[in-house]
């Protein structure tokens, strides 16, 4: 049985196209000038695609007559003259403007015809639409004008390299750095334009953006890394170093970021110097505070010794003569009482010592409330004796040592009995939360304290009364010292004659 | 004889006119730096950031080549550049030749230079798009002449080879200079080659650098285009001879 062929491509059989014809209809437009530009000849695609009859474009148009202004000055400056000069240029891009004043984005190729005797007769140009090709070289260009701008504009220095270690990219700020002025370091190795050394010791460090290409790991400098520039300046930097990844994933190069830090090397250094100054003097105050409360402590000790002495013997001197004495005993009585009120001081004075000697004890939280129970009590026969009245409101935990915090309350309760007033002593404590504190006010109704005191009342043995008062005058020293202990605050608020407020800052529980 | 060459060639351009006056003049060539075989890396934007930047190369290269004032041959932005090294060194110049001068590209006020500062632009933009494709090794290869072998293999090693960048800057420098106020102070003889049908130096431009130098002689040429050294070498080299030998 006989089939018959299928024949969904019949044979193409070439149409009896003239050279003519060919010429004319071409994908392509052909121009032909006089060597000055003028159009002779055009065939119709090119006609077409701008837009005129063939006739119009041949009557004597100069071929720049049909491009832009940006053109025009490109064909005066470069494509004429490399015609002229060299009797061909190929790719050329040029924009041409259609009769409608429309854009016609092209490629252009140009060659001169030269006679036998090798004289240029006419130009020859064939003109491709590249209306698409150049749009993508226009968006290629702006990328590449939009990174060139960004890592120019970059403030570190940024340098990279091929996978050989020679740079093919330095921006200004890494020409600046190195001492490798107007780009001069590309096309060389990485190693000879850094020279990169170690701060202390002056011994060459290997640039790390080696390793990161070896190893496809982001690497950096170590520490205190100097760069020597060509100019032989010495400039503290930091770096990172990055390996570059073609899509595959393989290592195609390397791109270094180097950054000058020799401001914030000298202000680390200004700072490490600052830092030790103040650990010296912290540690001579230490330890003059030290000496301080030892010799208090000693000398308090090595009055009590003669003091006792005195005080035995003017006891037993009383109790063997005293009868015989008369008047004289008088006398005894005064030496007999100074000697108590030394006993006194010298009891202060190592309770201040002391103070100052001691370390923050670990806190656990305290209620305030038993402590002032316990002041109370310690306080009774002062309290009955005055008459006072003594109230708080509830008062929040807070982190002290107890003891302290009855000296604390003691100290300011025992003040507001002392100075009092004629009237019965009025005392009201309260307490107020702050953020991470607890402001205690100890509030009273006696004699006052006068502006220009109100600041020496905390300074150790000032006393604003004579011996009328009793006390030695190292209560609210004390006071002062335990709420610094503690980051705290001591001060006062006061009118003479209208009470005195003592207010007080302890951290809260 | 001292040949500058124009924006966006190089000496290359003066082959035409070279054996016409080879045997009567010691011809001095040269690549400004950015164009041609010049070292690049000579090329500084502060000091080309202005005209005045190869005013003071071509001094530099008379003082080297020769003792006695030269004939300066300055094509397009070279013969302003000429200028402006005249008037800096007047006893260095025998005569300024200047070909399709122009002392201000742009449009000012009452003055018509052809162009306003977006047409530079588009230039620039123009030179951007056909520097893509360059890589700094390729710039010299653009030319090519399959005819004879020769030439090409010359060309590609120098003709019209300028760095990307250093082309636009050069641009820039070159179209936004205003430098007017510069030729009422020439004390040089000079004579202008003016073309018709230049776009880059109109007549009326030449017409101005007439008025305006002393001592001046214009010639109006049959010559199209901003290049006659290159598109009517034979008119040009009447013109220069005529002048010369008055």
């Amino acid at each position: 049985m006989e089939t018959t062929p299928i024949d969904d491509q019949p044979t193409a059989s070439v149409p009896d196209e003239t050279a003519e014809e060919l010429y004319e209809t071409a994908p392509c437009g052909y121009v032909t000038t006089s060597l000055d530009g003028r159009i002779l000849k055009v065939n119709r695609t090119m006609s077409e695609w701008l837009g005129y009859e063939q006739g119009e474009l041949t009557g004597g148009v100069r071929l720049l007559e049909l491009l832009t202004v940006g053109g025009r000055m490109f064909y005066e400056t470069h494509l004429s003259p490399m015609l002229r000069v060299g009797g061909a240029v190929n790719e050329i891009a040029l924009d041409m403007i259609r009769k409608d004043g429309g854009v016609l984005p092209t490629l252009v190729n140009a060659r001169q015809t030269r006679s036998v005797v090798d004289q240029p007769i006419l130009n020859r140009l064939t003109i491709f639409n590249a209306s698409e090709r150049r749009m993508y070289e226009r968006e290629l260009l702006a990328a590449r004008n939009l990174l060139r701008t960004t890592l120019v504009s970059i403030g570190d220095a940024v340098i990279a390299i091929d996978v050989e270690g020679r740079i093919n990219f330095m921006n200004p700020v890494a020409d600046e750095l190195s001492g490798w002025k107007n780009n001069a370091g590309v096309g060389r190795p990485i190693e000879e334009v850094l020279v990169s050394v170690r701060e202390e010791t002056g011994a060459r460090i290997a640039n790390p953006i080696g390793e990161a290409i070896r190893s496809g790991v982001i690497g950096g400098l170590a520490e205190h890394t100097v760069l020597i520039s060509k100019d032989g300046r010495r400039i503290a930097v930091d770096d990172s170093a990055s390996p570059i990844k073609d899509e595959s994933g393989a290592v195609v190069g390397g791109v270094l970021i180097l950054r000058d830090i020799s401001a914030r090397r000298e202000v680390e250094r200004q700072l490490e110097e600052t830092h030790d100054q103040i650990r010296r003097r912290a540690d001579e105050l230490r330890r003059s505070n030290e000496d301080l409360s030892q010799f208090a402590h000693v000398a308090s000790h090595d009055l009590r010794s003669p003091l006792s002495t005195i005080t035995r013997y003017v006891q037993l001197l009383d109790r063997t003569y005293g009868n015989d004495l008369g008047e004289g005993r008088e006398l005894l009585e005064y030496v007999s009482d100074a000697a108590k009120r030394m006993s006194s001081l010298i009891d202060d004075l190592l309770e201040y010592a002391h103070v100052s000697a001691e370390g923050i004890h670990s806190s656990a939280p305290v209620d305030p409330n038993v402590q002032l129970q316990t002041v109370l009590d310690n306080l009774q026969d002062a309290i009955s004796a005055s008459g006072a009245i003594v109230t708080h409101d509830v008062l929040p935990e807070v982190l002290i040592d107890p003891t302290s915090l009855v000296q604390l309350l003691q100290n300011l309760i025992g003040n507001a009995i002392h100075y009092r007033s004629a009237d019965p002593p009025r005392i009201h404590i309260t307490a107020t939360d702050q953020n991470r504190r607890v402001l205690f006010c100890c509030r009273d109704n006696g004699i006052g304290i006068a502006p220009e005191y109100q600041a020496q009342i905390f300074e150790p043995f000032k006393r604003l009364h004579g011996s009328d008062r009793p006390g030695s005058g190292i209560g609210l020293a004390v006071c002062k010292k335990i709420a610094e202990r503690y980051n705290g605050r001591i001060w006062v608020e006061s009118e003479v004659n209208h009470g005195s407020a003592f207010f007080l800052t302890l951290p809260k529980a | 004889m001292l040949l500058a060459h124009g924006y966006g060639c190089d000496q290359a351009m003066w082959r035409f006119l070279v054996p016409a006056f080879q045997d009567d003049y010691r011809l001095v060539l040269f690549d400004y730096v950015g164009a041609g075989k010049s070292d690049l890396s000579q090329y500084n934007r502060e000091k080309y950031g202005t005209l005045d930047g190869y005013a003071r190369d071509l001094l530099d290269i008379i003082d080297a080549v020769s003792g006695a004032p030269v004939i300066f041959v300055g094509h397009s932005v070279s013969a302003m550049i000429g200028v402006l090294a005249a008037n800096e060194r007047p006893d260095a110049f025998e005569r300024l030749l200047l070909l399709g001068p122009s002392p201000c590209y742009i449009n000012r006020d009452q003055y018509h230079g052809g162009f306003t500062k977006e047409d530079i632009d588009a230039l620039l933009r123009t030179l951007d798009e056909n520097h893509l494709g360059w890589s700094r090794a390729m710039a010299p290869v653009i030319m090519r002449n399959e005819d004879r072998p020769e030439l090409a293999l010359e060309l590609a090693e120098s003709f019209c080879r300028t760095d990307p960048e250093i082309a636009k800057h050069f641009a820039r420098v070159t179209f936004l200079s205003d430098n007017r106020a510069d030729l009422p102070l020439v004390t040089v003889p000079s004579l202008i080659l003016q073309c018709a049908e230049d776009v880059i130096a109109p007549p009326f431009v030449g017409e101005f650098v007439h008025q305006h130098l002393r001592d001046s002689t214009l010639v109006n040429m049959r010559a199209t285009g901003h290049c006659p050294h290159l598109s009517s070498p034979a008119e040009t080299v009447e013109a220069i001879k005529n002048y010369l030998n008055q």
